[in-house]
Order: structure tokens, then C-alpha cells, then sequence
């Protein structure tokens, strides 16, 4: 080792490494090893009820069988699943961003009423799947009972509104997430551009429009990623709500690997080559969500700003 | 102590340790005791776990614990898993012979499955063990059927049938008596019964039954499929019969059945099933005999006193019933003493002489004796229509059929045709457009 000078051995790599090793040495078993397994076991045959040793190499089969129709529950549960993304995010951010601007002011018992926000996030999604379980069930759920006294009878999850329902149950449950982050980022925009804008003469929605989203879109760019993301892997709700019935209506990709791994079927290769084909689709999703946002430097956004705000009060 | 407290001391002793006695021989003979005492002596102190999922024969069993580790020392983990998760926990237990649960319960729906991946151990060598499976046991009194048809699968005992089960048809006494109607003897007084009784009431409907996507609609269809003619796979030759005219027949019947129940029959499981009958909300109910305790239980079901039975209704291909249940086994790589003491718990839980004991805290009924005991059948009048019920399985039997196929890939076939079944009763596909996709699928899963 080099002759330490002053301070350098507390920064050198070597040292650094040492305290990195046992995190990295986690990560790695947990995450690199299943995902090095997956990548294997999609090119082979490994059905789970012949047993391991029974595997043979199949190459890209798996991949291919997707692709021609083989599978033909495969493109459905694409579709559905590129819908239920759209619909949840959308709904939650939109439903999210009301409720943090409603949080930023005071209120009495502010504290109260974000506990309350929490609750759903708090529980597992199995239980939220049970628990609205009961309340769509059309005969004796609680949902129904309440519909009943306007002489309403809505079939939840039946063929035309399972989809629908799945997506209640998720925006129920992560609209508050988003909604505390949301909050978050506007208690921490500072109040000049406001009392700025406000002295140009700027209307509640250009500054709305001009100010809070820009200055916000960090916040919005990580809320909006993560529930995208939270969203291509769902399961647990789902399959309890109506095991991706009925017919395919409500099956996402998430549960068809499910089904065809696990579900009696046991084609554990054919559903590891579906779990790539979701990675894929979750690496593609983001990255082109990250280029259309494009998030840079807090001054490229100051400027922005300024050129949107340069207009207040020249519209005499 | 002075000479007439010691003496009031030594007598209050004595008596306490002679009644404490007697408390543990309370009904049970000498050869029990002997039988205690050597499980006692050698497993006390073990505890034993016992991977299963919510059923009446589980609850019984449960409540028939505390008195086993109290006589014998070994103490009971329940682990109650969700039917589905629990099939695969025990594969993927097998798998990496973990030896985490000792006694299994195992479902006869998998067996075929289980055997060859070696989840369960072959019982024969715990049944031929004198001091652990003593005279008093009864194998024999367990009713030929469940013994051989749900125990055991290609002649290895693999299990201890403890729910035997077959379906059978529960109806609202108040409701047919009131509009003039018969219980239904065939399939088709079924079908008219269900749409007769369909939106009678408000709120009303037909009937209930499974029909959840996979293997909750395979179970459905099932019920009514032999007698309607229909069949997966021919027993003989495994020649796939998805598309056959007798399947496809069973399946536009099912789906219409299925039309008369409630508006999400389709999400509906044995549960949900249940729960509409027993709140009162069909008219009818075609299910397994394993969940009639939860039907005539006052504190959980609306129409425990207005409920009749019949067995199930004779088809055009002839009077059939299911036949199906739960065992109990032993996992293989479990430790050894763990694994004996398991099996000691088992002798306990399934011997003839708890047989009673088991069924009054609402177990299913196995045994012989238990069907023919007066005293059982005064409180359950349903048993006769039950035995009635078995006879049906046992004219399926005799034809030929078993009711599941004996065949390590009938659960693969059944979860495509249920998958198929689901997408029909949605009305994405018709039912012989489905059954021609799913005839072709299957044809490959066999072949592989």
C-alpha cells in the first residue's frame, strides 16, 4: 500500500470495500443468483412435476412459443396488463395530486387524517384481496348492500367489470402513496416563486400550471415510476380477488407466469421465458418514460420557469 | 404437622393421584393405556408439524389436540395453508427435502402428483408396526372405497383417508315445498329446478356451485360431467376425450347451470359456494358431503333447519358420484422420531375408538362403524343419504371409471380444461370452440 498520507486510508478503496462486502455479498445471492437461475431455467424444460433432473435444454423454444400463439393466453395478458398500468398510474396520480394539495395547507387534525391516508398501504395485499373480496361479492358483500337502497346491483367482479375492479382495489390501495410523496415535494418548494408570481398577477392556474408541476416533476417523475413498476409485478391481490378469471379477463402477465408455473401445470421453463418477456417490458416502459421526462438540473428548471412566468400581467 | 392434619394431608394426596388416574383411564381399557404409555415413554416431549388447510376435519381435529399432548407429551404445530399453496409447498418441500412438516395433508385430487415426486412415505411399514399401530386401530373398518380409493394410488398406502367425500345435492325444504317442487332424481329436473327457482324470490337464484377459473371449475364440471356422459381421458387407453360429444355436451350443460346461479358464480370457490347457499341465497347446492357440518351449523348458516339432501341426480350416462377426499400422511424426510411421532398422532386422530369423538366435533365420517352407529346417526340424519351418495361413487367405480384419473398428468389436463371452461362461462369462447383449443393442448401435455 502506498505511504498513507493524511485522511487518504479512510478513503480508500481497499477500507470503503471492506464495509461494502457484506451488503454486497447479500445483494448478490438475493438478487444476481435468482436472476442468473431465471435466465437458465427459461432456455430449458424444467417442469416442476417431472422434477430437476429431468431437464433438458430447449434453446429459445420457450420464447418463440410465446411469440407465434402458442401460448394464447400470452398477447391477452399483455394487453391487460398494459391497461391496468395505464389506468392505475394514471388514476393514482391524478387522484394523488388532489389529495396533496389538499394536505398542503393546515387543517385541523392534519395528523389524524394522514393516518387514516396510511392505513391502506399498511396492510398485506393478500388480506386487501380478501377483504374486498367479500365487499364486491354481488349476494352478501357490503358494496351491493349499500347500492341496494338505490335499487342498484352491479355484478364487480363479473366478466364485464373485473378489470375495473382490480383496478379500484389497486388505486385504493396506492393512491395515499402517492399522495404523501406528492405531498412531500410541495412542502419542500420554497414560497419566492409563489409570492413572485402572485405579485405579476398570475391566476391560480398558471400558477398551478407554470410553477407547482415543473417544480414538482421530481417528486411526480419517482411516484409515477415506482406505482409503474409496482404495477407490472401485482399479484397477490389479484389472485385472491379472482385467480385472473373470470375466462382471461383479469389475468396479467404476473399471474399468468403464475399459472403456468405453479397452477398444476408446472411448466416452470416456459414461465421463467414470460418473466423475461415482463423484465423486458418493465426496462422498456421506464426507459421510455424516463426520455420523454427528461429530468435535469434544478437550474434548467428555474429557468424554464422564468420563461413561463416572464409573461403575468402583460396580458392587461 | 400435627397427627390428624398429616393424615387429612396424606389422604387429600392419595386421592388426588387415584383420581388423576382414573381421570386418564376415564373410558379408555387397559391395551389404550399400554399403547399411551409406549408413546409416552419414547416420543413425549416431541413436537410434531402438520401442514393442512381449512376443513371440518381439520377443526375436529384440532379440538381433539390438547387431550393428545396431554396423554401423550407430543405436541401439535398447525399450519393451515390455503388449499392451493398447500399442494405446491408440499412439491417444492419434496423437492429440496427439507423434512420441515412431519404429517401432511394430502389432497386425493393430487396423489398422482405427489407419488411420483415422493411427498408422502409409504405408510405399510408404520401399518405393520405392532407397537406403534396397535389391534384397536381398525384400518380395516375404514370404508373399502376411501381405503383404496382415496388412500392409496398404483397400490402404495400413502394416506389415512380422514375426510372421504363425495357430492351431493342440498336443497331449501321451506322453498320447494312452498311452490310445489320435487328434489331433483336426474340431470334435467337439475337444470329446470335451477331455472325455475332462478329470480323466483327476489334475490334468489338457482343454485351454487364452483366455478372459479382452473381448478375450482374442473371440480364443478366434474360433479355433473360422468353422469352427463363426459370424460377427460379414457381410463383405458388415455386417449384424450376433451372434444368429444359427451364432454362438450357436459360442458354447454355446466355453463348452463352455472347461468342459474348467482351473477359472480364465475370468482366463486367451495367457499363462496357454500356461503350463498347457507345464507340463503339459492335455492340449491351441489357439493362436497365434507362441508355439511357447515351447513347445519345454527351459528354460521341461515338455513340449517330447511335444508334436505338427495344423492346426486342420475344423468343420461347413469348415476354417478364423485368421489374424493383428504388423507393423512407421513413426509419422508422428516426426522425420524419426529416422523413416529407424527404417526402416533395419526393412530390417535383416525382410530376407531376417537372415530366417534372426531365426528361429533364435525369430522367426516370414514368408517363403517361410524355410518352404522345409532347413536351418530340419530344426530346426523344426513349419513344414510350420504352412504346413499357413496353408492353412486361406487357405481362409477364399477364401471370402470375413478373419478380422478389415476394419471400423474390428470391434473394438468384438468387445469387447461378448467382454464377453457372459465373462458366459456365468460363468453369469450363457445363451449366446442373451447373444448377443440383445449382437446389440442391437451393431446400435448400427454405426449410429452
Amino acid at each position: 500500500m502506498r505511504k498513507p498520507r493524511r485522511g487518504s486510508y479512510w478513503t480508500s478503496r481497499g477500507y470503503l470495500l471492506r464495509f461494502l462486502l457484506p451488503s454486497m455479498i447479500v445483494l448478490f445471492v438475493i438478487v444476481i443468483v435468482p436472476m442468473v437461475f431465471l435466465w437458465y431455467v427459461s432456455l430449458t424444460n424444467y417442469d416442476l412435476g417431472k422434477g430437476w433432473d429431468q431437464r433438458h435444454f430447449a434453446g429459445l423454444s420457450n420464447f418463440l412459443m410465446l411469440f407465434k400463439g402458442e401460448d394464447r393466453d400470452f398477447w391477452p395478458a399483455v394487453l391487460t396488463t398494459l391497461i391496468f398500468l395505464a389506468c392505475t398510474v394514471t388514476l393514482e396520480f391524478i387522484i394523488g395530486l388532489a389529495v396533496a394539495m389538499l394536505f398542503n395547507r393546515t387543517i385541523a387534525g392534519k395528523a389524524v387524517w394522514m393516518a387514516f391516508l396510511i392505513i391502506p398501504l399498511t396492510i398485506t395485499p393478500a388480506v386487501i384481496g380478501l377483504m374486498w373480496k367479500l365487499m364486491y361479492n354481488t349476494e352478501y358483500g357490503v358494496l351491493n348492500f349499500l347500492l341496494n337502497f338505490i335499487n342498484l346491483k352491479i355484478n364487480w367482479l363479473g366478466p364485464r367489470s373485473a378489470l375495473l375492479s382490480i383496478i379500484m382495489v389497486d388505486v385504493w390501495q396506492w393512491t395515499p402513496f402517492v399522495a404523501l410523496m406528492l405531498y412531500a415535494g410541495l412542502q419542500a418548494i420554497s414560497t419566492e416563486p409563489y409570492e413572485s408570481a402572485v405579485v405579476d398577477g398570475a391566476s391560480s392556474l398558471q400558477i398551478f400550471r407554470f410553477i407547482t408541476l415543473p417544480l414538482l416533476r421530481p417528486m411526480i417523475v419517482v411516484a409515477v415510476l415506482l406505482r409503474s413498476i409496482d404495477a407490472l409485478r401485482i399479484f397477490d391481490t389479484v389472485y385472491v380477488l379472482t385467480k385472473g378469471g373470470p375466462g382471461n379477463i383479469t389475468e396479467l402477465l404476473s399471474l399468468h407466469i403464475y399459472r403456468v408455473g405453479f397452477e398444476h401445470t408446472g411448466w416452470i421453463g416456459r414461465s421463467s421465458a414470460v418473466a423475461i418477456v415482463l423484465l423486458i417490458m418493465a426496462t422498456i416502459i421506464t426507459t421510455i418514460f424516463m426520455r420523454v421526462v427528461n429530468i435535469t438540473r434544478p437550474a434548467a428548471i428555474a429557468n424554464r420557469i422564468e420563461e413561463n412566468t416572464s409573461g403575468f400581467g402583460s396580458a392587461a | 404437622m400435627r397427627r390428624p392434619t398429616r393424615l387429612l394431608f396424606i389422604l387429600v394426596v392419595l386421592s388426588l393421584v387415584v383420581g388423576g388416574q382414573s381421570l386418564f383411564a376415564a373410558g379408555y381399557g387397559a391395551d389404550v393405556e399400554k399403547w399411551l404409555a409406549y408413546v409416552r415413554a419414547n416420543y413425549g416431549g416431541t413436537t410434531v408439524t402438520f401442514a393442512a388447510t381449512r376443513h371440518p376435519a381439520i377443526d375436529a381435529m384440532q379440538a381433539m389436540t390438547d387431550e393428545f399432548t396431554q396423554l401423550t407429551g407430543i405436541t401439535v404445530k398447525y399450519d393451515i395453508i390455503e388449499e392451493g399453496y398447500l399442494r405446491n409447498k408440499l412439491l417444492i418441500e419434496a423437492q429440496g427435502h427439507t423434512g420441515t412438516y412431519d404429517v401432511l395433508l394430502l389432497d386425493s385430487f393430487s396423489l398422482a402428483e405427489y407419488a411420483p415426486a415422493n411427498v408422502a412415505a409409504d405408510l405399510k411399514p408404520f401399518l405393520d408396526n405392532a407397537s406403534l399401530t396397535p389391534a384397536w386401530y381398525g384400518y380395516n373398518d375404514i370404508v373399502t372405497a376411501y381405503r383404496k380409493g382415496i388412500g392409496m394410488y398404483s397400490n402404495v398406502v400413502y394416506g389415512v383417508p380422514v375426510a372421504g367425500e363425495t357430492r351431493y345435492v342440498g336443497y331449501r325444504t321451506d322453498l320447494f315445498q312452498k311452490y310445489g317442487k320435487q328434489p331433483p332424481k336426474t340431470m334435467d329436473d337439475l337444470l329446470t329446478l335451477a331455472k325455475f327457482f332462478k329470480g323466483k324470490e327476489k334475490d334468489l337464484y338457482g343454485i351454487a356451485m364452483r366455478a372459479q377459473k382452473g381448478i375450482h371449475f374442473a371440480s364443478g364440471w366434474m360433479t355433473t360431467m360422468y353422469q352427463n356422459g363426459g370424460q377427460f381421458l379414457d381410463q383405458k387407453t388415455w386417449k384424450v376425450l376433451v372434444n368429444s360429444p359427451g364432454t362438450v355436451y357436459s360442458l354447454e350443460y355446466y355453463i348452463d347451470l352455472l347461468n342459474q346461479g348467482p351473477p359472480d358464480i364465475s370468482v366463486y370457490t367451495h367457499e363462496e359456494a357454500e356461503s350463498a347457499f347457507a345464507l340463503g341465497k339459492t335455492a340449491m347446492w351441489f357439493d362436497s358431503t365434507a362441508l355439511t357440518p357447515w351447513i347445519l351449523d345454527t351459528t354460521k348458516s341461515l338455513v340449517a333447519d330447511k335444508v334436505g339432501f338427495v344423492p346426486p341426480p342420475r344423468g343420461r350416462a347413469g348415476a354417478y358420484g364423485a368421489l374424493a377426499g383428504w388423507d393423512v400422511g407421513l413426509s419422508p424426510d422428516a426426522k425420524k422420531k419426529s416422523q413416529e411421532a407424527g404417526w402416533a398422532f395419526i393412530v390417535w386422530m383416525t382410530s376407531q375408538i376417537k372415530a366417534k369423538d372426531y365426528v361429533k366435533q364435525g369430522g367426516t365420517p370414514v368408517r363403517t362403524s361410524v355410518y352404522s352407529d345409532p347413536e351418530l346417526v340419530k344426530q346426523n340424519w344426513t349419513f344414510p343419504i350420504q352412504l346413499e351418495s357413496l353408492g353412486r361413487a361406487a357405481n362409477l367405480v364399477n364401471d370402470g371409471i375413478l373419478w380422478l384419473a389415476p394419471h400423474p398428468k390428470f391434473l394438468k389436463v384438468i387445469e387447461v380444461a378448467g382454464n377453457y371452461g372459465s373462458q366459456v362461462l365468460a363468453g369469450q369462447l363457445q363451449a366446442k370452440q373451447a373444448m377443440d383449443l383445449a382437446q389440442g393442448e391437451v393431446e400435448k401435455i400427454m405426449s410429452e
